[in-house]
């Protein structure tokens, strides 16, 4: 028997396991990596949701005016992605994926041809794009990805009315009431004596 | 046996094992090409992906590019006197 296999190496199974195994593990490799990105592509789009988030629910709260919502909801992103010590923002330093600065905004224009006439129809607040660099992946057998993929996740949380608009608010209505009669307006009040008092918001 | 030398079968099962290897590289190299040219890699993730997007960005398992259905969108209504 051993004298046979010597004069026919073709008969000797001898390395089939092995090629089997690298082509299986190469399949399996490639299918591996496919989830691995999406794994960790969902991972870093649920980390940059949170920080849209909580950028929203800063430009959300009351302030003294709108600029200061919006710097309010901006430095909370960057706190939360930017510095190097951010833990957030660990993904977004490494190439796999990129993340933009957060665009804080009323987003209803992007949304026009649904019901933008809704009043519930309130795209207000952030939103950041991020690229995931990662599913640019080049695969044996199966080939590449070389579309640019991403996605922009929002938060629209709308947002407070801040101390300038109230204060603008009240004065507009006391001179609307001021408009009502003739009377109102000149020497029964005294325009200087009149102070505007915000109770509990506008 | 050396002046029939055309009747000797070594090295049959050699040839046979090359001609056997170039089909099998060849329909190798047909199926990669196939799989390249359909652009396999990229549907196998660009097109769940996109589904992805319309969800991250519009609350909805649909094409990203549609913001149409946002959940935002939806009509509520709310009843000014509730019954108790």
């Amino acid at each position: 028997m051993k004298k046979l296999q010597t004069r026919s190496p073709l008969k000797n199974q001898k390395g089939f396991l092995t090629l089997d195994f690298i082509f299986a593990t190469i399949l399996m490799f490639s299918f591996s990596a496919i989830l691995f990105v999406f794994a960790i592509s969902f991972t870093a789009m649920e980390i940059a949701q949170y920080a849209v988030f909580a950028s929203s629910r800063a430009y959300f709260s009351a302030n003294k005016d709108p600029e200061a919502q919006e710097q309010a909801g901006k430095d909370k992103f960057k706190e939360l992605v930017r510095p190097p010590e951010a833990p957030l923002g660990t993904l977004f330093r490494n190439g796999w994926f990129t993340i933009s600065d957060v665009q804080i905004d009323d987003f209803n224009e992007d949304f026009a041809g649904s019901n933008s006439d809704n009043d519930s129809a309130t795209f207000i607040g952030a939103r950041a794009r991020v690229q995931a660099k990662i599913l640019n992946i080049k695969l044996p057998i199966v080939g590449s990805v070389s579309e640019e993929l991403g996605a922009s996740p929002a938060s629209y949380l709308m947002r407070e009315p801040t101390a300038s608009e109230c204060t603008a608010f009240t004065k507009q209505r006391m001179a609307r009431v001021q408009s009502l009669r003739p009377g109102f307006a000149d020497s029964h009040v005294d325009s200087g004596a009149y102070a505007v008092i915000m109770d509990d918001g506008c | 046996m050396k002046k029939q030398s055309l009747r000797s079968q070594k090295g049959q099962m050699t040839i046979e094992a090359v001609l056997l290897l170039t089909i099998l590289f060849s329909v190798f190299a047909v199926v990669q090409r196939q799989l390249k040219g359909k652009q396999f890699a990229q549907r196998l993730i660009a097109g769940p992906w996109a589904s992805v997007q319309g969800m991250v960005e519009n609350g909805v398992w649909v094409n990203g590019s549609d913001k149409t259905r946002h959940p935002n969108n939806y009509t509520r209504r709310a009843s000014p006197e509730p019954l108790l």
